[in-house]
């Protein structure tokens, strides 16, 4: 039996969030940064892309998609590389260019910081249940 | 997670370099001099991505001095006037310095919550399974 069956989505999607924390928090590091764009990733595509590509690395899907306009063009492995980090939309146009919204920015990290303790339980309680098994209580 | 840590460590960095500089050009709003070179300049930080297009921190690039003419004031019994009577005070524009220290603070005391945040979430996932 596959033990990463047994865990289910939680651990990708804890993967997914903490991921998405550090790119919160280097938005709101960078709120005073002239031309910084803000950024964030889709969680669900995200969470879709590595469950479906076996071994994930969350590395990988920060490099962008590459788009060949030359047939000689190398093609580029897109199945594991498809880029869920987007570029945030503003709500309004800033002097210096940057694009984080701060008050927004830090809303977001407190809900994504709930839900990684949400994936944190059920990964938790799967994991003691799995031990509760194995002893046989 | 680990880098959270120095995303947050580096926007705390800067932020207090910014207080830093304020605090300086404040202390510095009310100086003479007998020349508009020797006047006070007010000083800026400038913050830039440490990685642009990744995910990380910021630092400071340097320092600008404001390029703004120092106030001209006619005061011919300041021991510091030059011969025709003129003193030159600094360019620091006191209600801007007085908001970018409040826009300083707040950032760092945004930057701050978030370390606390990951600390705990960190500590919590050290905890899992148990």
């Amino acid at each position: 039996m596959n033990i990463d069956k047994l865990i289910d989505v939680h651990a990708d999607a804890l993967r997914t969030r903490a991921h998405r924390t550090k790119l919160i928090a280097s938005n709101i590091a960078n709120s005073d940064t002239p031309n910084y764009k803000a950024r964030d990733l889709a969680f669900a595509d995200t969470l879709k892309n590595i469950s479906a590509s076996g071994s994930p690395t969350l590395e990988k899907l920060e490099r962008t998609n590459l788009t060949t306009t030359h047939k000689k063009h190398m093609a580029f492995n897109s199945s594991t590389t498809q880029s869920v980090i987007m570029y945030r939309q503003p709500n309004h146009a800033s002097l210096d260019g940057n694009t984080v919204d701060k008050d927004a920015e830090q809303a977001r990290f407190a809900e994504n910081a709930v839900r990684y303790q949400a994936s944190l339980e059920f990964l938790g309680s799967r994991i003691t249940s799995i031990v509760r098994t194995l002893r046989g209580e | 997670m680990q880098s959270i840590f120095d995303i947050a460590g580096s926007a705390m960095q800067a932020q207090s370099i910014r207080l830093n500089v304020t605090a300086t050009n404040l202390a510095n709003a009310n100086s003479v001099a007998s020349t508009a070179e020797d006047a006070y300049k007010a000083r800026q930080p400038v913050f830039a991505a440490v990685l642009k297009d990744q995910i990380g921190g910021l630092q400071s690039l340097g320092i600008v001095e404001s390029q703004r003419e120092p106030q001209m004031r006619y005061e011919p019994d300041h021991p510091m006037a030059d011969e025709e009577g003129y003193i030159y005070a600094s360019n620091v524009d006191v209600v801007e310095e007085m908001a970018n220290m409040m826009s300083a603070s707040r950032s760092y005391q945004t930057n701050v919550e978030l370390l606390n945040t990951t600390r705990q979430l960190m500590l919590q996932t050290l905890k899992i399974g148990q």
